[in-house]
């Protein structure tokens, strides 16, 4: 089994740009984010909005 | 989500080990581990593929092996059903009932892949949960009563009422279909071999013996 770890992509960009597009994160893991958005989580511009002001409490956990 | 990511992958190996030496073979697929959007935190994809999101699971290597099993074991299960000559094309996934029996498979077998948990936390995958699993061992009848009525009314969303986090609109209580799914299996399990019971959805009315299974109590 291969494990396929996009949380230090994740990381590194969430912490290079202040400016941090979430999408730039999605569309480097379209092997993820195609299924996620379609079958588990409908992407909405509110949800992108929330989980971004969300991170930085849970960032450290 | 830092602490999580810093653990999970040991725990998805450890995992990895563990399910090879239950089930005899290594899972040909990815476990994918992403920061997704507080939605769903862990589920497999009908490639079989499991996707871990961080940013809600718990720290606790313990909890997280917890529902790593529970993920790795629906893995498993689907690949034994595709050994055991599984049609999926006539496999119905909005059929509730299905979904019943492969999480009461999940949560079942995982008990037995990690066990030394309280029994609920196979089912809440946190600390939490046990005035949960009281309330369903306390109304097991009324629950399998309540699950049958919806199955005949055409206005209920079945998999959101009785599987997801945002149901339980009945009894106040959400994911009871989890526990009626896990009892299901526990009581196959009385007349069949555990075997054949993971290839039932591959050679039996797996609706059907829900049906039946569900009658016993009126």
């Amino acid at each position: 089994m291969k494990i396929n770890n996009t949380t230090e992509d994740f990381f590194r960009m969430y912490e290079a740009d202040t400016s941090f597009q979430l999408d730039d994160y999605h569309q480097h893991h379209l092997e993820i984010f195609t299924t996620y958005f379609h079958s588990y989580c409908k992407k909405t511009e509110q949800k992108l909005t929330a989980a971004k002001e969300r991170y930085p409490q849970d960032y450290e956990n | 989500m830092k602490e999580v990511a810093a653990v999970l992958p040991g725990v998805i190996e450890e995992l990895s080990e563990k399910g090879e030496s239950y089930f005899g073979f290594s899972l040909p697929v990815s476990a994918h581990i992403f920061t997704g959007l507080y939605a769903s935190n862990a589920f497999v994809d009908h490639q079989m593929e499991m996707y871990f999101a961080i940013e809600k699971l718990s720290q606790d290597p313990s909890l997280l092996r917890v529902i790593v099993a529970h993920e790795m074991i629906h893995s498993y299960h689907y690949h034994l059903l595709g050994h055991a000559g599984i049609d999926w094309q006539a496999i119905d996934w909005s059929d509730v009932r299905n979904s019943l029996y492969l999480e009461g498979v999940a949560t079942y077998l995982s008990e037995k892949l990690v066990p030394g948990h309280p029994q609920h936390v196979y089912f809440s995958y946190e600390d939490e949960g046990e005035d949960w699993l009281d309330f369903c061992k306390q109304n097991h009848k009324k629950i399998a009563a309540a699950f049958l009525a919806d199955l005949d009314s055409e206005n209920v969303n079945m998999e959101k009422e009785w599987l997801r986090l945002s149901g339980g609109q009945h009894f106040g209580y959400n994911r009871l279909g989890y526990y009626l799914g896990t009892t299901l299996v526990r009581d196959l399990l009385e007349e069949l071999q555990e075997e054949e019971m993971l290839k039932m959805l591959a050679e039996k009315d797996v609706a059907g013996e829900v049906d039946r299974w569900l009658r016993q109590w009126g």
